[in-house]
This record gives structure tokens, sequence and C-alpha cells, in this order.
């Protein structure tokens, strides 16, 4: 039905699965919940409708900058200009030259933050906006394994803009996160596409063993596998330690300057490099279809997190591996990194007294030895606006709680002796389903024989000059 | 294992000669563009590295942990020690010292980030070939866009960038034409991060970033006036002197009083001392006379210790000058001026 557009604008020739319902669905108007995994083709779904209705501006909130900066690019890339962004990149006149000029636009990428800005919103509220986009919509849950404060408040702004339709997309959503993102963003009656998470392409390995053997094994392994390949640390300093170990390796995290992290990134999508080291901090919004392999050297904080960050292996339908290296007490790194996304309870106390006796908010970072820009300190400051100190205490000891409880999921994963796949697909309330070279309790997995890459050699500084100039 | 980066801010600490906290080269180091900063980068010949090494106070208290956990730095007296002296002695850390580049800083990392992207940018559309810009930053983006619009023969002038590229690089050698030469990017090959660029030369990725700083900086240094890849710098400025002190000179230059350029820009005494400072600091010809009478001027040069710039112990000994004063009287005379 909506082939010629797709084949006008996108130039596929056909739809991928489950796309043209939800395309259709927000054809005839409705809110939309659609659960897609990673690759699977969201973004198309709600950009396709545009060029059906044409009836105002799509407005796409998004989490994070990565992620808006390269769906843009992709934008750009088939020859759309009628796309813009409001992030913290654009400067003041900039951001006005936009929003003075709202009518130019198809499609308008912006941050939580952003749309919560006064002048943004009232600018909205004037427009007449076909749809609103919710990207990562579990980052609105507190039962999701992103859970973000800025997000808290998109009920309110879809309302001050004066409620359009809107979708909201992400990649992953057990029920509870589901009824969520439904309750908190006013749904109205939505009608709800859920895609299978289970991804068969990806074979789950899990290896146990001694802490002191996991480095060894990890550059046999990387030997092994058939590549490109991510391997997923859980601290920055690690992934500088494991790339360093690794041959033909570069490591990836949120401390590098934006020009390393853009080469790194462009050095992996054009296979120049063939393994990734990174923190949680790559992935989102990386549009690279032919990796084959992800490790596990930690375990991650939570199933979810597992789940999407195995999902960038064999997004092109191939074959491709995920491979989890557990050692007893692994966890701990992880409880460690969830006690520090909250405050301590001397910390809150404090907090709460130096309030009480009149310290503004501006002086309690320096009182209590923290970063103003500390996320940590930015929760202490809503609780401190919102709860009393009794009720803030209890907050985060049962938000701790359920960070452990999911941690302790992700640990199942790990230990179980049953079926891998069948242990996911229930956590997402799932069928089971039955398939050739599963996981490696139903059956052994062989890797296929990987050709060795060669490296080129390095070359003088004059010849590499010329290469880049050539137009050869 | 010592690293020629870990030299180059142990020369630091030890021009700072004891007279300075460390907080004055977190300042130096992060760019800070106060007065005080400024002025601790002139006197003590930091200007190179002003800027040049951005960092949270976190990790430059962990630096400091670490050089003294090494046995290099004294905190208490933030001195070097022997050995630490010994580390920051050798000729090639003064060499790498001195080229970084920091009183230039903007100036050298915008030019960079367009020629850079408009390498790259260019020469991928030539090739046909999709990219992933490596800067992200939208003033340079939009420079390159407007850049490309106008109606030039590119293909011509890339040859003569590459030329004139190549013919600087080869003044200035290796490793620092490596490491500029392997940070660009083109249409199939994607610049090196400066871990990888470490690996290439066998240093740490520290000592490859300031190779690649100092290359930089070098190859404006010597590019000729006439080079094409000026146009690169266009509307950028080398000046060192702050914008606001730019428009107090500007006032007195017409002829104003200090009074009257502070009654007229509405500012503190002591920001346009500050000001007059940095012109004492930064002109070729300045009217030391008219702040300064010239007895006081000798009195400061003769009782000035030659390796120090402390101002205490010459305003305890006077008494009838302003640190101000002396300020200014320092100025020139780290200038090279005498007065006796």
């Amino acid at each position: 039905m909506y082939e010629a557009t797709l084949k006008r604008v996108f130039g596929y020739e056909s739809f991928r699965p489950g796309q043209h319902d939800i395309i259709h669905a927000v054809i005839e108007g409705q809110d939309v919940l659609a659960v897609m995994p990673t690759g699977a083709g969201k973004s198309l779904t709600f950009q396709l409708p545009s060029y059906i209705k044409n009836q105002g501006l799509t407005v796409i909130v998004s989490p994070l900058l990565s992620l808006i900066e390269d769906q843009m690019l992709h934008i750009r890339e088939r020859g759309e200009r009628g796309v813009a962004r409001l992030t913290s990149m654009e400067s003041a006149e900039e951001k006005q030259d936009i929003i003075n000029h709202l009518k130019r636009y198809r499609f308008l990428y912006l941050s939580p933050e952003q749309l919560a800005v006064p002048y943004v919103t009232r600018a909205l509220a004037n427009v007449k906006i076909q749809m609103l986009v919710i990207d990562e919509a579990h980052c609105i849950s507190q039962w999701g394994h992103e859970f973000r404060p800025e997000y808290a408040r998109l009920g309110e702004l879809r309302k001050q803009i004066g409620s359009p339709q809107c979708m909201a997309v992400t990649a992953t959503a057990p029920e509870g996160v589901k009824q969520d993102i439904i309750e908190k963003l006013a749904l109205f009656s939505p009608e709800q596409f859920v895609h299978s998470a289970n991804r068969p392409e990806i074979r789950l390995l899990v290896e146990r063993l001694e802490k002191e053997k996991k480095l060894e094994r990890l550059k046999e392994l990387i030997q092994a596998i058939p590549k490109p390949a991510v391997v997923y640390t859980a601290t920055r300093r690690e992934a500088e330690a494991l790339a360093f170990e690794l041959e033909d390796a570069l490591f990836y995290h949120g401390g590098m300057s934006t020009e390393d992290r853009r080469l790194v990134q462009s050095q992996f999508l054009r296979d120049e490099v063939s393994v990734m080291v990174c923190t949680s901090a790559f992935g989102m919004g990386v549009n690279k279809d032919n990796v084959r392999s992800v490790v596990h050297f930690q375990l991650p904080a939570t199933v979810e997190a597992y789940m999407q960050e195995i999902g960038r292996a064999g997004r092109d339908g191939q074959p491709a591996f995920a491979v989890l290296l557990y050692a007893d007490g692994d966890e701990r790194i992880q409880q460690f990194l969830i006690d520090g996304q909250y405050p301590k309870d001397e910390d809150m106390r404090l907090a709460y007294f130096e309030r009480e006796n009149g310290t503004s908010l501006a002086q309690l970072p320096r009182l209590l030895r923290m970063n103003e820009e500390d996320p940590k300190f930015l929760l202490l400051k809503q609780l401190l606006t919102e709860r009393s100190l009794q009720e803030a205490l209890d907050w985060v000891k049962e938000r701790k709680r359920d960070r452990y409880r999911q941690l302790g999921q992700m640990m199942d994963y790990a230990l179980i002796r049953t079926c891998r796949r069948d242990y996911l697909l229930r956590y997402f309330s799932e069928q089971t389903v039955d398939q050739e070279e599963c996981c490696d309790v139903c059956g052994p997995i062989p890797f296929p024989d990987t050709p060795q890459i060669v490296r080129k050699n390095v070359t003088e500084w004059k010849i590499r000059l010329t290469q880049i100039f050539s137009f050869e | 294992m010592v690293h020629l980066a870990d030299g180059v801010l142990l020369l630091a600490i030890k021009r700072l000669n004891g007279e300075r906290s460390e907080r004055s080269l977190y300042h130096v180091l992060n760019g800070k563009r106060s007065a005080t900063t400024l002025q601790d980068a002139f006197f003590y010949e930091l200007e190179p590295l002003f800027g040049q090494f951005p960092q949270t106070a976190y990790s430059y208290e962990s630096v400091l942990k670490q050089l003294e956990k090494r046995g290099w730095l004294d905190r208490k007296r933030f001195r070097l020690t022997e050995a630490g002296e010994l580390l920051a002695s050798p000729e090639s850390v003064e060499q790498l010292f001195k080229r970084l580049g920091g009183e230039r800083r903007d100036y050298n990392a915008t030019t960079w980030k367009r020629l850079s992207l408009f390498v790259q940018t260019f020469m991928s559309k030539e090739h046909a070939r999709t990219f992933y810009p490596v800067q992200a930053d939208r003033p340079a983006e939009q420079w390159v866009k407007q850049l490309l619009h106008l109606d030039r023969d590119w293909k011509a002038l890339m040859r003569t960038f590459h030329q004139e590229i190549e013919q600087a690089l080869e003044q200035i050698g290796d490793p620092y034409a490596t490491a500029v030469v392997y940070r660009f990017t083109g249409a199939f090959e994607t610049g090196l991060t400066y871990e990888q660029i470490a690996s290439l030369l066998h240093v740490d990725a520290e000592t490859a970033r300031l190779y690649f700083l100092a290359g930089w900086n070098e190859l404006l240094m010597v590019l000729p006036d006439d080079a094409k890849l000026r146009g690169f710098t266009y509307g950028l400025s080398t000046d060192r002197m702050t914008y606001s002190a730019r428009e107090s000179y500007e006032l007195f230059l017409k002829g104003y009083t200090f009074q009257q350029v502070q009654a007229k820009r509405c500012l503190r005494t002591s920001t346009i001392e500050d000001h007059v400072v940095e012109m004492a600091m930064y002109l070729e010809v300045f009217p030391l006379e008219q702040f300064v009478p010239m007895e006081d001027v000798v009195t400061i040069e003769e009782l000035r210790h030659p390796d120090s710039w402390a101002l205490k112990p010459i305003f305890e000994k006077m008494g009838r000058v302003s640190y101000f004063q002396i300020r200014l009287v320092f100025a020139r005379l780290k200038r090279g001026e005498s007065f006796v």
C-alpha cells in the first residue's frame, strides 16, 4: 500500500517484517507503542508516514546526541534537507533560527531537555505537529535499565504542545516497562506492536572460568571468533587495558575527545580495525550491519542491557555470536557501579540537615564533596525538592534493591543449565522457540573458520599524505 | 616507564620555581583567561602549555599524586625533587615544550578543524564515498559548507595544499610530521587515534598527542605568508591579548587617561589594571613611565632576584609601590628591557 513512497523516498523495494502494520496504524492516526529490536528498521516507521500525510512537523525526542546525529546523517544522505536538531551542540543563534523557521522542516530532533525549554515548548505549541515520537521510550520507566529523570516530564510536555499523536518506540520493554510508558506518556488506547526479542541468527554462549584466566581466554577467543567483533567491559580503564592486549583492537569510551571517538567509529564502520573494546557508551545509534561477534568481558547490569548490546551483532541476518565470559564474583563490579549512582545515606542526611538550616543548593556540592554535574548530585537535588528525608532514604534503598534484583537476573543467565535463549525470551514474556545452533547448553556451537586479517604495514608519512590527497 | 609528556609537565613545575601554587598551574593547563593566569603563563614561560592540557580538578589531582609517588615532585613546596629535575632537563623535553603553541591555541585548533573536515569532505565527494565527519563542530561544518559553495578549481587547490603541507612538514621532520599526517582522514583512510599514532612512534598516547599539537603549531608557523593554506585561518587571530583588554587599549590609544577609561567602561580599578598589565606583557612599545616613576622602575629592577618573579619581596622592601606597578615593571623586564 505504501510501497510507492517507500521506493521513491527511501529507495527500498519492500518493507521489513512488521514495518507495514506500524506505518498503517500511524497513518490511521492512532497512538502507537512499538517494541522492536535494534536494527529492525524503527526509524522508517515514523519517517515514512510524514511523506504520506504531509501534515506538519514530526518531532522526535531522543536521549543521546550520537543517536540524533546518526539519524540525521542518514536522512540527509538520502537527500532530505528538511531536518534539524535542537541539542546542546547548537548555539543560541542557531536554535533561534531553527525555532523561527519551523515550517521549513519535516523532522525535528531534540533532546528531552531541549523540549522542556519554555520558548521551545511555546514555539512547538504554535505549529502544526503531525506526530511526537519518543525514541528509546524505556528511559521513561524507573523499571527500565536506563531510567532518565529528564524523560519523566515528557507526558506533561506532550500536553503543552497540544497533545499531538504520539508514538513510543523502544528496543526492549518487559511488561512493567510497557505499562509505564503508556501511563506516563498518556497514550490513548495505543496500538501495540511487539516484535519478538529473539534474534535467531545470534548464537548464545557463556563460558565460566576463573578470574585470572579471563584475559588469556579473551585473547584466544578473539583469534577464534569471526570479526568484526565488539568487546564490552564495565569501566573505561579496563577498556583501554584490554584494547592494548588484543591485536588489531581499539577502545572506545565516553572519556575520549570527540575527534578521537569519531576516528574510532569511522575506522570500525569501514572495517579498518576489526575489534572494538568499549563500555556501554558505544553502540546506541551505530549502524554497522556486519558485526559478527559480541563478547562480554564483564557482566552487564541487566538482561535488557545485555539484549541491546548483543543485538549489535548480525544485523545483516547472517550468523553471529554472543559470548559472555563469567567468573565468580564478577557481579561485584556492577554492584559497585550501582552503589556509585546513588547518594550515600550519610550524604543524604547531611544534605537535608544543611538545607533545613538554610544552606543554599549551590553550596551543597562543596559540602558533600560532589561535582555539581554528577548525576548523583542531580538526583539528590531532585529528591530534596520532592521528598522528605525518610521518603528519600526509602526511595534510594528500594531503587538499589531493584537494581540488585535485575543484576541477579543477569547472573542467573550466566549460571543456568537450561536453554539460554529460553531464559531470555521468558524474561521478555515470550514463548520458547526451537532452533538449530541455539546456545551452548542446547549443543556445541562451533565457530566458522575465519581468515585472519593481515594489516598493511606502516607507511612513511609522505606516502600516506599522498594517499589522502589522491584523486586516483 | 618515563614518557616525554611527563617531562613536559615536570618542566612546567620547574619553571614555576616554587613561587606559584598547584592551582596556578592547573589554571594555566586549562587555559583560564583570567589576569592572574595569563600573568603566570607569561612570567614563568608557560605560554606554550596554555590550555593544551584541559582536565578536571580530579584528574589533575591524580596526576600530581602520581608525580609525587614516583618521587619526582615535592608537593609541599611545589618544586621538583632531584630526580624530577633530571627528567625535566633533556633537550627533547624543552624542544617539545616550546613548540606546543598554547598561546595560539584557538587559532591552531580552529584551523585544524576546518582543514581536516574540508579534506575529508572534499575527498569523499570526489570518490563518491559516504563518510562520517571527523569533526563534530558546527562552526567548522558551516565554514566548510560555505567554502565548498565558492566557485574555485578545488582540485588544483587541493594539489597545492598537498604540496604546502608536505614542504612544511619536511622542514619540521619526524616524529611531528607523522603525528600530523596520520590525523588526517581521506576518502579511504581514516585518521588514527593518539593511541594508534603512539604505537607507530613507540611512545605513549599523551606524548603522541603533544607531538600532534606541536607539529601542527609548527606547520602553521613555517607556512609561508602567501601559502594558499592560509585561507583556512580566515578571520582568526593569533593575538594574545584578551578582548576586553584590547578595548581598554584602544581607549588609551585615543588619549584617555586611566580614570577616563575606567569611567567610560564602568569597570573596577583592578580590572583596568589587569588590562594595563596585559598591554605591558604583550605590546612592543609601552609607556611605562606613565604608570611608574623612573626611579622606582630602576629600584625594582635592582632589587629583583635574577631567578625570581615573586612580587612580594619587592613590595615589602619598597613600601611605596603597588603590586600593580611591580607587575608592570616585571612585564617589561621579562620582555628583555632594562632600565638600569
